[in-house]
């Protein structure tokens, strides 16, 4: 379905590598019983969140909204995503809107709204990682991927700066996505030193280096 | 008699052996108090017995503590013990293994069959309160400060807990309550102990290294076996391990000690029994045999650039062994395992190696001890940083737990390192490898 005047298609083969990847994760059996396999059995939704997890880290961005959509129908709707599992879901949500600028999953595709759709967008995907890094204010990877949104929304780049400057400085940093928008942050102050610092790191920690380029600013919602 | 020599002089030399007397005093507090604190240390008496040295000096311990340390090591998460309720399954790894086992958990069959197949570890395991009148208490204590491979027929061994030796004392003071001097055992004939080990066919069960026969080792882990071959211990430790007033009674009637004994009555007259005990405590040994530390060879070039994958490295280690103890506590409502939430007394940590993201975010550092337990002198842990478990490339962390098993199994202690698994046999050296060379690439997905 066409939304605005842009459309992300998914492509045949990623498809294919969805149903090759949830095929293969349904018949692997390397792991035995524990309570956390129990869990597992019990609530589908968990297999499907790690799924997702996983593509979104594979940069599969429609394919790990797709599932989410599936079981966690309605998110976007929640103006603060409550539950645990929920808000995991939401989270999935929040990373895919923020990496295709505030794109959203709708009807069985990925798709740009409007610019005021985007910036909603976006701006309901920092909320989401906001409320989920308050609730783990020790661990790196939400604080990561808060810094890594707020990059995406003009009104809170000076945020985003401090808080994953902070995080680099500690060595804290590992997200290659919250390290390219470090490194973003850091091109538009023109620090282009530190810039080129955080895209090496950026390229140190994924195989995928495509994550690391810099990305063209007119892509971005304006507001 | 009078002194001969002037009194300026004779004073002199009194003060300076009062001197030499108050040195010789402090020195011996100082000494004393050093051997009080000893902690024990593996030794190879020249018996051949392999075992942990006691602490040379008297046993102490309070129970009452002893039984809140029962509770915050959750010693119920393995052991059944008349001391504590069944815990609820989340936290009872055995119960819950022996109830896949048999069918009982509510789950689709077809996970029920796979969880069965898989099922290897912790099925069977020895009762807490089955040693209370045959343990020697100085023995667990070293036992519990440094465990060792006690049963060859299992393959799980008691994992090596964040003990002090104050505590290792009020845990021993519940389990092995009886202390005080022994009674002289009643001396029987090793020759004819000898014997009836063979008539009485002992050796079914149990692995001795009597020295007049061929050592074995191992009778090698039968899962199938019953419980009381599986548990059957290694009699070399006999002599350090059970009260040697009690060990003919114990032979003669196991049930007359402990109803729930495994070990079957063998029928054996008293004096039978004499001679039995006798020869487990007397007989010479075979030298415990070295475990023997694998040749560790560096990663070659080929290794090297060869890449592993995230989800190689995944299924063949932290999914098949890793996750158990270390999991999201989002998906299992908030409880990731002793190795995340916290468990078997540690704190949480906080280490996910259940996903990519999850091994990047590392883990918490120190913080070893709970709560509870910094009441026995801790101090009060400073704010905890984060540690990446997958740097530096040449030694993570996560690598260097996983060869400190190892070198534990191998009867030896890595300082500031726990091996892991936690109470499991070391991984092969294959897995570790794999993991050595993900690592050494990047640890990227």
């Amino acid at each position: 379905m066409r939304v605005g005047n842009r459309k992300i298609r998914v492509p045949v083969s990623q498809m294919f590598s969805l149903l090759l990847i949830s095929v293969s994760a349904l018949a692997s059996t390397p792991a035995m019983a524990c309570h956390n396999e129990i869990e597992r059995v019990r609530d589908p939704r968990i297999d499907a969140l790690q799924l997702a997890d996983k593509l979104l880290l594979e940069t599969d961005n429609a394919n790990a909204a797709k599932i989410v959509d599936r079981h966690f129908p309605g998110l976007r709707a929640q103006k603060l995503v409550r539950g645990v599992l929920a808000l995991r879901g939401a989270r999935v949500l929040a990373l895919v809107s923020v990496r295709s600028d505030g794109g959203w999953y709708q009807s069985g595709e990925l798709t740009l709204g409007s610019e005021k759709e985007r910036a909603a967008n976006l701006a309901w995907a920092v909320r989401q990682l906001d409320a989920k890094a308050q609730g783990a204010p020790h661990s790196t990877s939400p604080q990561a991927d808060l810094g890594e949104a707020m990059a995406r929304v003009p009104s809170e780049r000076l945020r985003a700066r401090f808080l994953l400057e902070e995080m680099d400085k500690v060595g804290r940093l590992r997200s290659p996505f919250a390290l390219a928008a470090l490194a973003e942050l850091r091109e538009r102050s023109g620090d282009a030193a530190g810039a080129k610092a955080a895209r090496r790191e950026c390229v140190h920690r994924t195989r995928n280096a495509a994550i690391c380029k810099a990305r063209p600013k007119e892509s971005e919602p304006s507001s | 008699m009078r002194s001969l020599a002037p009194r300026g002089i004779e004073g002199s030399a009194k003060r300076w052996l009062v001197g030499v007397g108050c040195l010789f005093l402090l020195g011996a507090v100082f000494f004393t108090l050093a051997l009080r604190e000893k902690v024990p240390t593996r030794t190879q008496s020249d018996d051949g017995n392999a075992h942990v040295s006691p602490p040379s000096r008297a046993p102490r311990g309070d129970a009452e503590r002893g039984r809140l340390l029962l509770v915050e090591y959750e010693c119920s998460r393995c052991h059944e013990s008349d001391l504590w309720m069944p815990p609820d399954r989340a936290v009872n790894c055995v119960g819950c293994h022996q109830e896949v086992r048999r069918g009982e958990l509510e789950a689709p069959p077809e996970a029920q069959a796979r969880w069965r197949k898989e099922l290897r570890h912790l099925l069977v395991v020895p009762r807490l309160d089955s040693g209370g009148q045959r343990w020697r208490r100085d023995w667990l204590v070293a036992f519990l400060l440094s465990p060792h491979d006690l049963r060859p027929g299992l393959e799980a061994t008691m994992p090596r807990l964040a003990l002090s030796l104050e505590q290792a004392e009020d845990i021993a003071a519940v389990l092995a309550p009886e202390v005080g001097p022994e009674g002289l055992p009643e001396l029987g004939s090793v020759s004819r102990g000898r014997e009836l080990f063979a008539e009485k066919a002992c050796g079914d069960c149990h692995v001795f290294a009597d020295k007049k026969k061929p050592q074995v080792v191992s009778l090698g882990v039968d899962r199938d076996a019953p419980a009381r071959v599986r548990l059957a211990p290694d009699l070399r430790h006999v002599r350090v391990r059970f009260r040697r007033d009690r060990l003919s009674a114990w032979i003669r009637d196991p049930r007359a000690i402990f109803p729930e004994a495994l070990m079957p009555s063998l029928g054996l007259t008293e004096s039978e029994a004499r001679h039995l005990a006798s020869y487990l405590v007397m007989a010479p040994l075979h030298l415990a045999p070295e475990s023997e530390l694998p040749a560790i060879e560096p990663l070659s070039r080929h290794e090297l650039e060869e890449q592993v994958s995230f989800e190689e490295v995944n299924a063949q280690v932290f999914r098949g062994t890793c996750w158990h103890c270390h999991s999201d506590p989002e998906f299992n409502d908030g409880d990731g395992g002793p190795g995340n939430s916290g468990g078997f007394g540690f704190a949480g940590v906080g280490l996910d190696l259940s996903s990519y993201t999850g091994m990047t975010e590392g883990a918490f550092e120190g913080g070893w001890s709970s709560s509870r337990l910094r009441a026995y002198g801790g101090a009060e842990e400073e704010p905890r940083r984060h540690s990446d478990v997958l740097r530096p490339r040449s030694a993570s962390r996560l690598v260097r737990a996983l060869r400190a098993r190892q070198v534990e199994e191998a009867g030896k202690d890595v300082p500031g390192v726990r091996g892991m698994p936690l109470g499991l046999p070391a991984l092969p050296e294959s897995e570790i490898r794999l993991v050595e060379r993900w690592v050494a690439q990047g640890a990227l997905l």
